[in-house]
């Protein structure tokens, strides 16, 4: 085990932290899928409107890989299928029976774990629908199944502004989690990781056996995949790793125990918009709505499904994501302040010291959704760089991106980042450049003509 | 309130989308973001952003120049009024100050601005906030001597051809301020060099028996012919205390050491500048006039025996140092780059000012010259960053 420090980066000073106890249940009645979270997917339906699916039965495929299968997380019916701009899917809506039904797989000991081959265990995994959960670096998409990886990394972190709380998540999986490790051994000759954070006292998961723990202290992103990879080791040209979190690993320990594929999730409710941030248990892809009734505050909020770092902004009625543990709410505002420029600002946060809001200490920050400045040419004065931890010169990886110089990008460092990594960056630019949109459409383009 | 607001947005929608001032939006636009900070919401992840923007960096480095451009104004009046043996009165000196100065800050940026709203309106792109900090420094680095025509013509060749050709605020390869300063150098030299530019005189009123009109920096450039340590023969003049200070001839906003050190503290501890450019550029320039002095030997006359310090206090390094040579746009990106960049400034600064008999000064020089390196020196980084990922590629 080996301890990594992580000196550049950013801790929100962001109100609405969930507290670290599980409230009571929330249940939806419709909860819904949505095809355009996964990056590089193109869904291909296997169910219609009016349908009646199972929990677990797959509701669309991958054209690309056929044999990867995106689960309903309920059993019940398809009520709608929306489409957003050019027809592309956007919820695929399931309204929840009450007396639900489940695509029953054979359930596993330790024995039958044992006996398995890997080719048994990714067939099991895909027909499951439980292949998702897995994602790969480069470009942080669903693997081939075909490919396998160097290495696996599984993260026990989770450092972004108002995220849930990867201890409180994992709470009594133990068990799961332990059996999901030996089902990940059978996937990889190579080695398998578990990233945790520093002062975690989450033992019981070090404790599995098999696997290399390390622990990361530091600010943001001392929690992400991407530094945890350029810390322990760094990608080489040509292979790819698989990653997925420790409550996943934990799923995929109890899809093999129950031969059910587990719905249930805990989302952290958070942000200045919430009354009592705290997190809840709910059901994989639960309606907004249900999940904020009567705990927003007055005013007028975004909702987001992930972190405002990297998540989406969603529709009151609309649906929590796949990956996402955490929902935030935030002021939207469109104010505008008097000659901004030139005034003190005892209340503005920025990363360099740029504000008198500086010289005090403060506990919190008002953030909410202005941009906070025009677009302009990239003037860089190091606020980049000055939260990005990875020795990549971002401003010429971006201008490599940006004239379409794909080798160049390559060889200063493009597919070792994906839009999460720069999220910070682009946060505190000052010229308000979308790094993260340049970074994904660089890696689209990589991949396009690689093929 | 709301009929003010009512009357707001009529004349908004005048420059709007099919407005009659469409074609000036540009104009509106930076009018309208000067009175209120922009609204726009962010349209993806990250949801909430930085506070700072450009208008907000080009500011602080305004408000980091304002020290040094008191002082200056109150040094033309204090200069004039020594050179014709008056009382160095305050408020006649900062008056004397005001007239001379006032008339080139609305010529700077009168012309400048001018010219930015032109491509602006041409780009149809909004207004940068580039000129704000060049429209400032233009002033602060001239003689309180230099004719109006000249220094319009001057703005005018470093915005079109210094910055516009480019591409405009950020695509710059030289700093524009120093290039309108160059092409006055160059074009005009004997308006911004030599003994008769830096003291505003009155026509027709006497000046005192000894007054020269030489620079520190001349006078010792002149020392080796009168025998004379260049120390020496400034120091006649001059005193520690005076350079540091300030009372000193030169161009306007350089000669107070005292206030660029407050301008470099906030630019440092705001984040604004990059410190290890400035570092870079004293230890450059240090390290290369100490090895001079030892290099001289001990009965030595002439430039090479000035000590380190007395380069630092004299001409317009410091200045040149703190708010040009950081200029984010026109010094290398890399860290590695950075630190080069910065001595490699110093050492051709010292070098130019010591060795080249024709110049005096060499900031100027150095800057524009490294300026041009940039992004050769960066090239050099981005190399060692690609091999040793290379490497570890193939390990």
């Amino acid at each position: 085990m080996a301890v990594f420090t992580v000196r550049k980066g950013l801790d929100l000073k962001i109100a609405g932290s969930p507290e670290k106890t599980l409230s009571k249940a929330v249940s939806s009645r419709f909860v819904a899928l949505k095809p355009a979270e996964f990056p590089g997917i193109k869904p291909k339906l296997l169910v219609g409107e009016g349908d009646a699916v199972k929990a677990g039965q797959p509701l669309f495929h991958d054209k690309n890989k056929p044999d990867v299968m995106f689960p309903s997380p309920a059993g019940g019916t398809v009520r709608e299928i929306r489409r957003g701009a050019r027809r592309v899917i956007t919820d695929f809506i399931v309204e929840v029976d009450e007396t639900e039904s489940w695509v029953e797989h054979e359930s596993w000991d330790e024995t039958r774990l044992a006996q398995a081959s890997g080719q048994e265990i990714i067939d099991r995994l895909l027909k499951g629908g439980m292949w998702p959960v897995f994602r790969q670096r480069p470009f942080g998409k669903i693997p081939d199944p075909h490919l396998p990886p160097r290495s696996i990394f599984i993260n026990g972190m989770n450092t972004e502004p108002l995220a849930a709380d990867p201890d409180l998540l994992m709470r009594d999986r133990e068990k799961s989690f332990h059996f999901g490790i030996r089902v990940l051994k059978k996937l990889t000759q190579g080695r398998i990781y578990l990233c945790l954070k520093a002062d975690g006292r989450e033992q019981a998961f070090a404790g599995a056996d098999g696997i290399t723990v390390h622990r990361f202290k530091g600010p943001h992103p001392s929690g992400l995949v991407g530094t945890h990879i350029r810390f322990i080791e760094p990608l080489k040209s040509g292979e790819r790793i698989w990653f997925l979190r420790t409550i996943d690993v934990a799923d995929i320990g109890q899809f093999f125990q129950t031969g059910r594929f587990p719905v249930e999730r805990i989302i952290a409710l958070s942000g200045e918009g919430v009354k009592e941030p705290k997190h809840y248990r709910t059901r994989l892809g639960t309606r907004a709505s249900d999940l904020t009734a009567d705990r927003l505050e007055n005013g007028s909020f975004r909702i987001i499904s992930g972190t405002v770092l990297t998540g989406t902004e969603i529709q009151p009625d609309g649906f929590l994501g796949f990956y996402n543990t955490t929902c935030s709410v935030i002021p939207d505002s469109s104010r505008r302040d008097f000659m901004g420029w030139a005034m003190p600002g005892w209340k503005k946060f920025s990363t360099v010291n740029a504000y008198c809001s500086s010289l005090i200490p403060r506990k919190h920050f008002p953030f909410d959704t202005r941009l906070h400045g025009g677009v302009r040419a990239i003037v860089n004065i190091g606020a980049w760089e000055k939260v990005f931890p990875l020795d990549i010169h971002l401003y010429y990886l971006v201008r490599a991106v940006l004239a379409g110089d794909l080798q160049e990008a390559e060889a200063l460092g493009l597919l070792e980042v994906t839009e999460e990594d720069v999220a910070l960056s682009t946060f505190a630019c000052p010229s308000k450049i979308e790094l993260g949109a340049i970074i994904r459409n660089g890696l689209d383009l990589y991949e396009k003509e690689s093929i | 309130m709301t009929s003010k607001k009512n009357l707001g947005e009529k004349i908004r929608s005048l420059w709007e989308e099919g407005g009659r001032f469409h074609k000036y939006w540009p104009l509106f636009e930076a009018f309208d973001t000067f009175l209120f900070s922009l609204g726009t919401r962010t349209s993806r992840a990250p949801h909430v952003r930085d506070s700072l923007d450009l208008k907000r960096v080009m500011t602080i480095v305004i408000y980091a120049l304002v020290p040094a451009t008191c002082f200056g104004i109150y040094n033309i009046g204090v200069q004039s009024r020594m050179a014709h043996g008056l009382e160095p009165d305050f408020l006649l000196s900062v008056w004397t100050g005001l007239l001379v100065f006032v008339p080139l800050l609305i010529i700077s940026y009168g012309v400048g601005m001018f010219w930015e709203i032109v491509f602006s309106v041409i780009r149809r792109e909004e207004v940068s906030e580039g000129y704000l900090v060049t429209g400032l420094l233009i002033p602060l680095i001239v003689p309180p001597t230099i004719p109006w025509w000249q220094l319009v013509v001057a703005i005018t060749f470093a915005v079109i051809l210094g910055k516009e050709v480019f591409g405009g605020t950020g695509m710059n390869v030289v700093n524009p301020a120093l290039a309108a300063r160059a092409f006055l150098f160059f074009a005009y030299p004997a308006q911004i060099s030599g003994d008769g530019v830096w003291f505003k005189l009155v026509k027709g009123r006497a000046v005192v028996d000894a007054f020269t009109g030489a620079t520190p920096l001349a006078l010792g450039a002149a020392s080796k012919d009168m025998g004379l340590t260049a120390a020496d023969a400034i120091t006649r003049q001059y005193s520690f205390m005076d350079s540091f200070l300030g009372f000193i001839p030169g161009s306007i906003g350089e000669t107070s050491k005292l206030a660029i050190l407050i301008g470099a503290a906030l630019l440092i501890y705001s984040g604004v500048a990059s410190w290890k450019i400035m570092v870079g550029c004293l230890a450059g320039l240090c390290g290369t006039t100490w090895i001079m002095n030892l290099l001289a030997g001990p009965d030595s006359t002439g430039m090479t025996t000035l000590s380190p310090l007395h380069h630092l206090l004299l001409g317009g390094f410091l200045f040149g140092v703190v708010f040009m040579a950081t200029d984010p746009v026109s010094s290398p990106e890399t860290s590695s780059g950075k630190w080069v960049y910065g001595i490699l400034i110093g050492v051709m600064t010292a070098t130019i000012r010591v060795i080249n008999p024709a110049y005096p000064e060499g900031t100027m020089l150095a800057i524009l010259l490294l300026n041009v390196f940039a992004p050769l020196i960066d090239y050099v980084a981005l190399r060692i960053n690609i091999r040793s990922r290379r490497l570890r590629y193939a390990q």
